[in-house]
């Protein structure tokens, strides 16, 4: 690279005057939950004390011959009286009551689930799904092969059965399908109370049945219900939270995450604790143009109140970061040099980081606050300024000042060793002849020169697409030497450029990367984009051994029965 | 994201288990009591006698002979299997049935040692080795021997195999469990609804 001709003096001050209301930041004690702890709610804890009553009484069984035999006896005390209610019409009933602990209809449940959650997206839940099935009946299996429990002694069994009795195979299965679709399937709130509702009433009818039909003892049954249920309400609690993997039936973007009650509290108390921030409100802002992150605006207490800007992200974000970087390295190989984040917290360090280096150097970014931790390596908020009566580039008309300013704004970051390598035109903003640039999630310091030379044929594009290329191109050879030029755009093409940018230059009818092209007094070769490397050879035989597995895994699972 | 992945890494693991496991026990049904100090009776035993309620006799394992191992047992409402394997000669080398019935058309009657029952024999042609069924018929129920030698050795093994299965009678059964809940519950209903039929055998 040469030398710059002629670098204007860019205004480094930001504009952000500080009228908050803060308060000294308060350190956690040891012990105490953060704002927004992991939960699995008291029900969760009332079921595992169960559960692991049943595991106690289990172990008993096996080891002394009393507890079994006081255990049959009680059992068989019991189901002689409800056998005592045969009839031939209430056998009929029971019978059909009992169907939905049938190996059909266990089947048809859990197709109906894989079919809503794959239309859905569900991946995630659909995981929990499956695992929480698989270890329940295969779990229940186990442990019914080493009690050894006959079926009920002496009554007529008048139902199907298979194996040993306890747990009881149908019904822990059933528990478990049931909580899964529960979980999985119906919004969290008045749908999932009543839907408890209806689970514990068919679960209630179905047992009731199963025990007129001795096919279970009444302790077979309810062990069998309570192992489905423990292990899948857990399951669904650690893995799938609702507050992080909501269920919800809108169109929007899965990564966002629900701003309810309970996660708005977490964030006014957080804010408050660890930035002495007195937020009033915080609201989602601008979603459609975010999908690594849920964005807000948060209003704070001040004289007047004021806005700052929130990026909430989760375990839901760091899942999208990493498959973008994996379908991107499968795709084009070793293009970005990138690894994806391991945790939440290393993710949003990243950023901050990012922003505080592209803030420090001077260019006319967000600034930034800080990050408050609501729950401990799983959901963290970076806050910055929030840029009231900014518009986006697109919208606006712009001069040759903010054509200027965008080119300074390459040329800095060159300087500093920096790439923002998201130039877009939703993260350019323009608020009183001003050019802002914000969204540092994917900045990289030292960036391969082939990436900062993306940034400026980015930045040249977007703004000739509210102006013309050879305006922009003028003003560019203000800052950048011809070759700089060439190679910026020999670089970019396609897939390096954002899709939002490439959408709107499809829209507007305009190949603008021809037009500025043929400015050039020269041009190089295009930089070749695939690049192979044994990371993608060794990634790409994975992925397709992988869905060649998860295939013939998929196919027996919906082939199966679950009994 | 770490504990999903493994939970991803391990659903085919848990799915292979379903396989090897599901419906299958290892309970031993032993011709004596089980093989737990808590063990009253042979609970694989009481399940196969709980699968077929009019089963007069039930099949069982005594001492195997070095060599062979139960491999699983399955029981439902309508039937009970296990399987032995041989460790020379295949692995569920034989497969001992309980059915209420059984079609025994085309095998050959001989003379049965087991006082009570009729025996047949079938003789199936193999290439290598032995494959053949053997049936005990008797009132209420029928017990099968499935066997399926891969070896050059012939039907040799089954001699000692055969040695090691032998036969629990109901009522000895019935008085284990008597004995075992002391006299507070019984094997069967005290007075069944459907009587076992009375001619349980086909051809």
């Amino acid at each position: 690279m040469t030398a710059v001709p002629h670098v204007a003096k860019v205004d480094t001050t930001v504009v952000s005057p500080d009228t908050r209301v803060r308060r000294h930041s308060k350190r956690r004690p040891s012990g105490e939950p953060p704002p927004l702890p992991r939960a699995i709610n008291a029900s969760g804890k009332w079921w595992l004390a169960f559960a692991l009553s049943a595991v106690a009484l289990w172990i008993t069984v096996v080891l002394t011959r009393r507890t079994g035999v006081t255990l049959d006896a009680i059992d068989h005390a019991l189901l002689e009286r409800i056998v005592m209610l045969r009839s031939a019409w209430l056998t009929r009933v029971a019978k059909v009551v009992s169907a939905p602990a049938t190996g059909p209809a266990l089947q048809g449940l859990w197709l109906a689930n894989l079919v809503v959650l794959l239309f859905w997206r569900r991946w995630r839940h659909l995981i929990v799904w499956l695992g929480a099935g698989l270890v329940v009946d295969n779990g229940t299996a186990a442990i019914a092969g080493v009690i050894h429990r006959p079926r009920p002694f002496g009554v007529e069994i008048l139902g199907g059965w298979t194996g040993f009795a306890m747990p009881s195979l149908p019904l822990a299965v059933l528990a478990a399908f049931s909580i899964s679709t529960l979980y999985s399937t119906v919004p969290a709130g008045r749908p999932r109370q009543l839907g408890k509702i209806v689970v514990a009433v068919v679960l209630t009818l179905v047992a009731a049945a199963r025990l007129y039909l001795a096919q279970d003892s009444p302790s077979d049954a309810l062990f069998g219900v309570v192992l489905g249920v423990t292990v899948t309400l857990l399951a669904f609690r650690i893995f799938a939270p609702n507050d992080v993997f909501p269920v919800t039936y809108h169109r929007g973007r899965a990564a966002h995450l629900d701003i309810d009650e309970r996660r708005h509290a977490a964030i006014v108390r957080a804010l408050e604790d660890q930035l002495g921030l007195i937020a009033i409100e915080a609201k989602p802002f601008g979603l459609a143009g975010s999908g690594g992150s849920t964005p807000l605006r948060i209003k704070v207490k001040g004289d007047p109140d004021t806005y700052v800007f929130g990026k909430l992200y989760a375990a839901t974000h760091l899942r999208a970061d990493r498959w973008y970087k994996l379908g991107r390295t499968l795709l084009y190989g070793r293009l970005e040099d990138e690894k994806a984040f391991n945790t939440v917290r290393r993710l949003v360090q990243y950023e901050d980081y990012a922003l505080r280096l592209l803030h420090s150097a001077g260019l006319r970014v967000p600034e930034p606050y800080g990050i408050v931790e609501l729950t401990p390596e799983r959901e963290y908020l970076l806050v910055m300024e929030f840029f009231a009566g900014a518009t986006e580039i697109g919208e606006t008309d712009i001069d040759e000042s903010v054509i200027d300013q965008g080119l300074l704004a390459i040329r800095r970051m060159w300087e500093a060793g920096l790439a923002h390598r998201d130039i877009k035109p939703a993260n350019l903003l323009v608020r009183d002849g001003r050019l802002l640039i914000i969204d540092s999630a994917f900045a990289q310091l030292r960036p391969s020169p082939w990436r900062q030379a993306v940034d400026l044929a980015n930045m040249m594009l977007v703004l000739a697409l509210r102006t013309d290329a050879p305006r922009v191109y003028a003003r560019a050879r203000q800052y950048f030497d011809d070759e700089e030029i060439a190679e910026a755009f020999a670089a970019t093409r396609g897939l390096t450029m954002p899709s939002q940018l490439r959408r709107m230059l499809r829209s507007e009818g305009r190949d603008l990367h021809a037009e500025f092209i043929t400015l050039m007094p020269y041009r190089l070769h295009p930089v070749r984009i695939q690049r192979w490397s044994l990371r993608r050879v060794g990634l790409s035989l994975v992925v397709i051994c992988g869905g060649a597995l998860a295939a013939t895994f998929a196919v027996q699972l919906i082939v199966k029965s679950p009994l | 994201m770490k504990r999903l992945a493994v939970l991803a890494c391990a659903l085919p693991l848990l799915a292979g288990c379903v396989n090897v496991h599901l419906g299958g026990t290892d309970a031993v049904p032993t011709c004596d009591a089980g093989g737990r100090t808590s063990d009253p009776y042979s609970a694989g035993v009481v399940l196969m006698a709980q699968s077929v309620p009019s089963a007069s006799l039930l099949p069982c394992i005594g001492a195997l002979p070095i060599g062979w191992s139960f491999h699983r047992l399955d029981a439902t409402d309508r039937s009970a299997r296990f399987w032995l394997n041989y460790d020379r000669e295949g692995r569920q080398a034989v497969r001992v049935a309980l059915d209420p019935d059984c079609d025994v058309r085309g095998a050959t009657e001989s003379a049965s040692e087991q006082p009570g029952t009729r025996h047949y024999e079938r003789v199936e042609p193999a290439r290598s080795g032995y494959r053949g069924e053997r049936y005990y018929v008797y009132p209420g129920g029928c017990i099968t021997y499935h066997f399926e030698l891969h070896g050059k050795t012939g039907a040799q093994p089954l001699t000692a195999v055969l040695s090691g299965l032998g036969f629990v009678t109901r009522d000895a059964l019935r008085q284990m469990v008597h004995d075992y809940s002391d006299g507070r519950f019984e094997l069967d209903p005290t007075a069944p609804a459907h009587p076992a039929p009375s001619d349980s055998t086909h051809g």
